[in-house]
């Protein structure tokens, strides 16, 4: 792939967002060398989420679990990971322990 | 109806009461207010009874094994969230201190009857049930409730009493001694933990009815009901507002929480609205993904071993349709419970708890089972025989790891196929625990004996800590969890303090000296442990304060400031500050620490955590990729915020002089050896 080309990142966000339970999955169109802020950034409208949990979910006072292909990313500092085609972004809104 | 109280008017009894199970002599002894000040109820209570009449060193299922039964302080005073009970006891799971703690309603019943607590000795000969209303207490056969279900037992007894009268009682699991037995209460709540069900069973004694009808005296009934109120409204929320802004309410609390230190309702709200929604059940999906929940015995990774298209089949959403009514415990406005009822599926349910979050994870993640019809089925059966659903759990893992192994075949299983996921194995071996039946016989004194029995390499797939079973939250995600496993008298226990439940329970708008303490954080802070140890030791005493005067864990992590500290005063008629309380909260955690040490134990040497816990070593994919959790780290931060010593486990002369324990030190060996020599207990 060259520079500019659309990579497709498969996502998926739930949990409590706002109050509400959201659960949520699709997939998003990005370019080529494009990041995980990128892709928090372009969620919500890509998928047409009018609750817009991918930015809500650093607005609540919570840390989400944020998952590259399984494994733990740290957002915000790791949130300039560039991502490739077939990526898949998991972000969970946990709160507790029951 | 009930009565005002003759006690002493001021939150408590004043007296708790001594049954000898040998010689069935019942006998009273009253406590003066220079008790309460510095134990409380509850737990606090339970712990200096148990410390001071206790002899090191013997069987916990023999006959000088003590078992208390402590309402809270606050129990039936009006406060909210505050209708818990404890029991008390040495843990046959690990030789030391044992509690647990149960919901419901028998705690304010057994108030009513003029006591802070109830302490059982020795052994009786026969079965027998203790009956005790306004007017005394009486020890009665039981030999007709022998052999019944925890659930038939409480039923039978509630048609003799009438249904004012509660019950705490044993299953079949307990008569029989298991190690991993709970009191049970309310048909299936159970104070699960410790084993101290198995305790009750060695007793002889099937259950408690307490009847009374004489509510508690308050010194401040009114100031009481102001604080409840208050607390009541800022749970319900500003709901003409609410519906106003609707989801823009908490959009901009976000903002404000971002833009200054100003405490905002979230994340404790959302916590508060998961769980009226969904009871626990609602982490069950989302911490198999996000790595707290243990998967596959601690060996598998959620993403890949239960990924969500299986989690989400034994998440909230699949349970709430089984729901036919939701309630609460006594004082809770939360109403984080539900019953269900399960018509459909191989195993007809007429009416059941809704499993809780810990229940759905033993018996599934854990197993990789998403089958949960097969998890309703060995909720209901295990809710019956009185038996620790985290426990059993984890046994049941044990054992399917163990086989598929080779370690164990098709001739200890009496030709049962043990696979991850298998429902109907998973339910087929849990019967068989409940009855002592073949392998079930090896398995029901929990993994840590199961695989001394066993051997052959067994311990390497026993998860355990210390003895205790290992809860449903991995240390990986959230490690102050390991340093409550690792380093609380009860260790593995998930309840007392983590990094989630400080950001909930948000200490330091309680107490001064408490620092905010984030749930989540960058990776290089959440795996640092020596500048963690202060407020995991804070969150602790907070804890004991909470067991202390009964209340629930989550009326503190559910939003606002609960008014422990309000309540407490205007209950007793002190005047006490957080701080005093804290020191209440401190010294109750010592004195059960203490106890452990005077048996010998040292949490860091024994109470050490499976390595699968740990990471080591560390998993090479999912969310908890290359974690290791430095075991030593953590014992060093909280021994040094508690004061004790790394290498005896000794608490500090001082500190304990300062909580007013001095005498604790001179009933502990100098190297922290079991004191066995004769004992001089306190007279009865």
């Amino acid at each position: 792939m060259g520079p500019g080309a659309k990579i497709n990142i498969r996502v998926r966000i739930f949990g409590a967002v706002n109050g509400q339970s959201v659960k949520t999955s699709g997939t998003v169109q990005l370019k080529e060398g494009d990041t995980v802020k990128r892709l928090f950034n372009r969620a919500d409208a890509a998928l047409g989420l009018r609750q817009e949990p991918f930015k809500q979910a650093f607005r609540q006072g919570i840390r989400p679990v944020v998952l590259l292909n399984g494994d733990r990313l740290e957002i915000p500092e790791e949130g300039g990971r560039r991502l490739a085609d077939g990526d898949e972004v998991h972000v969970i809104l946990t709160v507790a322990g029951g | 109806m009930t009565h005002e109280s003759q006690g002493t008017g001021r939150g408590y009894c004043g007296r708790i009461l001594h049954v000898d199970l040998g010689t069935s002599t019942i006998s009273y002894q009253a406590l003066d207010e220079a008790f309460y000040q510095k134990y409380l109820g509850g737990l606090g209570l339970g712990a200096k009874v148990l410390w001071d009449r206790m002899k090191p060193g013997m069987d916990p299922m023999g006959p000088d094994n003590v078992l208390g039964f402590t309402p809270g302080l606050l129990t039936d005073t009006g406060a909210l969230f505050t209708g818990r009970f404890s029991v008390v006891g040495k843990s046959p799971l690990t030789r030391g201190w044992g509690d647990a703690n149960c919901g419901g309603y028998f705690s304010p019943s057994l108030k009513r009857c003029g006591v802070d607590g109830l302490f059982f000795y020795g052994r009786s000969p026969e079965p027998v049930y203790l009956y005790l209303d306004d007017q005394g207490a009486e020890l009665r056969n039981a030999s007709e409730f022998w052999g019944l279900d925890a659930i038939e037992t409480e039923k039978r007894l509630k048609e003799r009493y009438g249904k004012r009268a509660q019950v705490a009682c044993i299953g079949p699991a307990g008569e029989q001694l298991s190690f991993i037995a709970g009191v049970s209460h309310d048909r299936g709540r159970m104070a699960a933990r410790s084993g101290l069900g198995g305790v009750m069973g060695s007793k002889k004694l099937k259950a408690v009815v307490a009847a009374g009808t004489h509510r508690v005296g308050v010194a401040d009934r009114k100031r009481i009901q102001e604080l409840s109120t208050a607390f009541r409204k800022r749970l319900e929320g500003q709901k003409g507002l609410k519906r106003l802004l609707g989801d823009r309410l908490f959009g901009f609390m976000g903002w404000v929480t971002r833009k200054g230190p100003v405490y905002t309702r979230q994340p404790a709200d959302l916590w508060r609205l998961m769980l009226s929604k969904y009871g626990t059940s609602a982490l069950t999906a989302f911490s198999a993904e996000s790595g707290d929940s243990p998967v596959k015995n601690w060996g598998g990774i959620g993403y890949r071993d239960f990924p969500l298209k299986r989690s989400q089949k034994i998440g909230p959403e699949a349970i709430v349709k089984y729901e036919t009514k939701k309630y609460g415990c006594f004082s809770c406005p939360l109403l984080c419970g539900a019953i269900v009822q399960i018509p459909d599926g191989p195993f007809f349910i007429e009416e059941m708890h809704r499993p809780e979050y810990e229940s759905l994870c033993a018996f599934g993640t854990l197993l990789l089972n998403d089958d949960l019809h097969s998890i309703f089925r060995a909720n209901d059966l295990l809710n019956r025989a009185g038996l620790d659903t985290i426990s059993c759990g984890a046994v049941v893992a044990f054992a399917i790891e163990c086989f598929e192994n080779g370690i164990l075949t098709t001739k200890e299983t009496d030709g049962l196929e043990l696979r991850w996921g298998d429902g109907q194995a998973i339910i087929k071996l849990t019967e068989m625990i409940i009855s002592r039946q073949g392998l079930g016989d090896i398995l029901a004194d929990g993994v840590n004996l199961a695989s001394q029995r066993i051997g052959q390499g067994s311990e390497a797939f026993a998860v355990h800590c210390g003895g205790m079973e290992a809860p449903m939250h991995d240390p990986k995600f959230d490690p102050g969890f390991g340093m409550a496993y690792l380093c609380e008298p009860t260790p593995g226990r998930h309840s007392v303090s983590s990094y989630m439940l400080l950001d909930l329970q948000r200490l330091d708008r309680l107490f001064k000296g408490a620092k905010k303490t984030p749930a989540f954080m960058t990776a290089k802070e959440r795996y640092r442990f020596d500048n963690k140890g202060e407020a995991m030791a804070i969150g602790t005493f907070f804890r004991q304060l909470v067991d202390a005067v009964g209340a629930c864990t989550f009326g503190t992590q559910v939003g606002g400031v609960i008014p422990l500290i309000q309540w407490l005063n205007a209950a007793t008629g002190w005047k006490l500050s957080a701080e005093d309380y804290l020191v209440i909260g401190e010294r109750i955690e010592q004195l059960r620490h203490a106890f452990n040490v005077r048996e010998g134990l040292n949490p860091r040497r024994d109470f050490r955590l499976h390595p699968r816990i740990l990471g080591h070593p560390p998993f090479d994919k999912g969310p908890a990729k290359g974690v290791s959790l430095d075991l030593d780290g953590m014992a060093k931060a909280f021994y040094e915020a508690m004061g004790w010593d790394l290498s005896t486990g000794l608490p500090d002369p001082a500190r304990l002089e300062h909580l007013g324990l001095s005498e604790v030190m001179g009933a502990l060996n100098p190297d922290g050896s079991l004191r066995n020599e004769s004992w001089d207990l306190e007279p009865r």
